[in-house]
């Protein structure tokens, strides 16, 4: 699905903001706070998976979504109707 | 009344120009190395001048790994700082990786580990000495802004704040006790270690770990620095800088225009003598007092008889007549307004014991740093008093006028006995800060033992 490559930046993102943790725990299941996010770290990735897409949108009708797997559809669909 | 304690430093960490560990700053101290270089400032716009800096050569990561190396940083420490050295700027990266190694030097570790069972976390103070968020940043942010507000950074939103660095090092280093921010321009190192010495010696903190960031500036800052005047190398070209360290940086030399920029951090970590001796660390000095006056003109214009009046106040919060002074180290920046005036004020507050002290600038290695480079200098002191040499001036050739009766270090070091030192920091807007360093005396060796220093080596 489309969205696996918005997935993985978020997943490497992720990592870098959040070292502590571990690749594995990282699925579409699981949410930022799960992952031990707070709420700046949580903004800080969506807006960097944002810009690394070249998405010009803010960041701020992403914060509610649950699971990572419903935060990567919902950049992608914004991917989709900016192309 | 609560009995006024002791202070001491037990801890230094430093990143400038002349290395990332403290051993490596002492070497190039001892050395007069200078860590001024030149890089083409990259937009034709720019003088040549505005490429010439005290540099950092090594990367945050790098900086981590030789600290490492030298065995200077606690393990517990070096891994809870890669991730913040790989997210945080420049400026920020390389002040935690100062305050790193004053808290690993002192025996501490994350949080405050290594303390004894007593250890609170709750009496370990903080002092961020100036900075606040770095120019790079708040312009990047500004850029980012203009291109799109969606790219404006949420992290963005914490970083601003001038305490920023105030909870990041919190987080690292477990001080919950008092912790502050200080100003003062390019005399705030010496105002945070003012501050920190007055929280210790008055019972409000047990420990305190002064911290002045490294400043980041930008060709913006630079170019306003340049149109006041301040900035050194005014006649120098690309091809007469080309491939050799700069010599501009020259204080109390007859042929100084102006400072050159550094960049720096440095940390030193204080502590009451009665905490220090209670959990078995090792004092590398003593302090003993220090002062900050105005001279109330916002300006950048020093002032003679403000210079005069803060060494006084803080010798005499010392306990110390000038004659007692070993070492001065100058705030000298090689603006020659400012050199004079400080010439003239040592010259003053001297008196007839003008010839004694040794004085250098470190600022002639280093660049300056603006507001860590009281700090650095500070460092500086305690190095030379521990190890027993002055640095030498390396670029002084025929010195200012206002300065021929002092004891000026020639171009190479010189070995001696120091005991007193002063650090002199002054800073636009008329702060002037002073702070009076001891050399710490070993066990057995008499404190009180008179102002004979015949075993000091002659001029």
């Amino acid at each position: 699905m489309a969205s696996s490559e918005i997935f993985e930046t978020l997943s490497r993102i992720i990592q870098e903001i959040l070292p502590e943790v571990k690749a594995d725990d990282i699925t579409p299941e699981t949410s930022l706070r799960d992952l031990g996010a707070n709420s700046v770290d949580r903004m800080d990735i969506i807006s960097e998976t944002l810009e690394e897409h070249e998405l010009r949108v803010s960041m701020l009708e992403f914060g509610e979504l649950s699971s990572l797997g419903e935060l990567a559809e919902a950049i992608e669909k914004k991917r989709v109707s900016a192309a | 009344m609560h009995q006024r304690a002791d202070v001491v430093v037990t801890g230094l960490g430093v990143q400038c120009a002349l290395g990332n560990t403290v051993d490596a700053f002492t070497r190039g101290l001892r050395e007069g190395a200078v860590g001024i270089t030149y890089e083409p400032p990259g937009d034709e716009t720019l003088p040549a001048s505005c490429g010439v800096s005290g540099r950092i050569a090594a990367t945050p990561a790098r900086a981590l790994e030789a600290l490492a190396e030298a065995g200077a940083v606690d393990e517990r420490l070096r891994d809870r700082l890669r991730h913040p050295l790989r997210r945080a700027p420049r400026g920020k990266a390389f002040s935690l990786l100062a305050a790193a190694e004053a808290v690993s030097s002192a025996g501490l570790g994350p949080r405050g580990a290594g303390g004894p069972a007593s250890w609170d976390p709750g009496g370990f103070g903080l002092v961020v000495a100036g900075g606040g968020p770095t120019h790079r940043l708040i312009h990047e942010m500004g850029g980012r802004y203009r291109e799109s507000p969606a790219l404006v950074r949420p992290g963005y939103a914490t970083e601003l704040w001038d305490s920023d660095l105030v909870g990041a090092a919190g987080e690292l280093f477990g001080t919950h006790g008092e912790s502050l921010t200080t100003g003062g321009a390019s005399a705030a190192g010496n105002v945070g270690l003012v501050t920190a010495f007055r929280l210790l010696r008055d019972g409000y903190a047990d420990a305190c770990l002064v911290l002045a960031p490294m400043a980041e500036l930008t060709f913006v800052e630079l170019t306003a620095l340049r149109h006041v005047g301040a900035l050194g190398g005014k006649s120098a070209t690309a091809e007469s800088l080309a491939g050799r360290p700069a010599s501009f940086s020259r204080p109390f030399d007859a042929a100084h225009d102006g400072f050159v920029p550094g960049e720096g951090a440095a940390a030193l970590l204080l502590e009451t003598a009665a905490g220090a001796a209670a959990r078995g660390a090792v004092p590398l000095a003593g302090v003993r007092g220090g002062a900050v006056v105005l001279h109330g003109e916002r300006g950048t214009a020093p002032s003679v008889d403000a210079e005069v009046r803060v060494m006084r106040r803080a010798l005499d919060q010392a306990g110390l007549a000038p004659g007692a002074i070993d070492y001065v180290n100058a705030h000298a920046t090689s603006t020659p307004l400012g050199d004079e005036a400080e010439a003239a004020a040592l010259t003053e507050l001297l008196g007839e014991h003008a010839t004694r002290p040794w004085v250098n600038a470190t600022k002639a290695l280093t660049g300056h740093c603006l507001g860590s480079a009281s700090a650095i200098e500070a460092v500086a002191c305690v190095q030379q008093l521990r190890h027993g040499f002055a640095h030498p001036n390396p670029h002084l050739r025929e010195p200012v006028q206002g300065a021929l009766k002092l004891n000026l270090v020639p171009p190479g070091a010189v070995t001696a006995e120091l005991r007193y030192a002063i650090n002199n920091g002054f800073g636009f807007g008329g702060i002037n800060s002073c702070v009076v360093l001891e050399r710490a005396t070993a066990p057995g060796d008499g404190r009180d033992d008179g102002d004979d220093h015949g075993d000091r080596a002659s001029s």
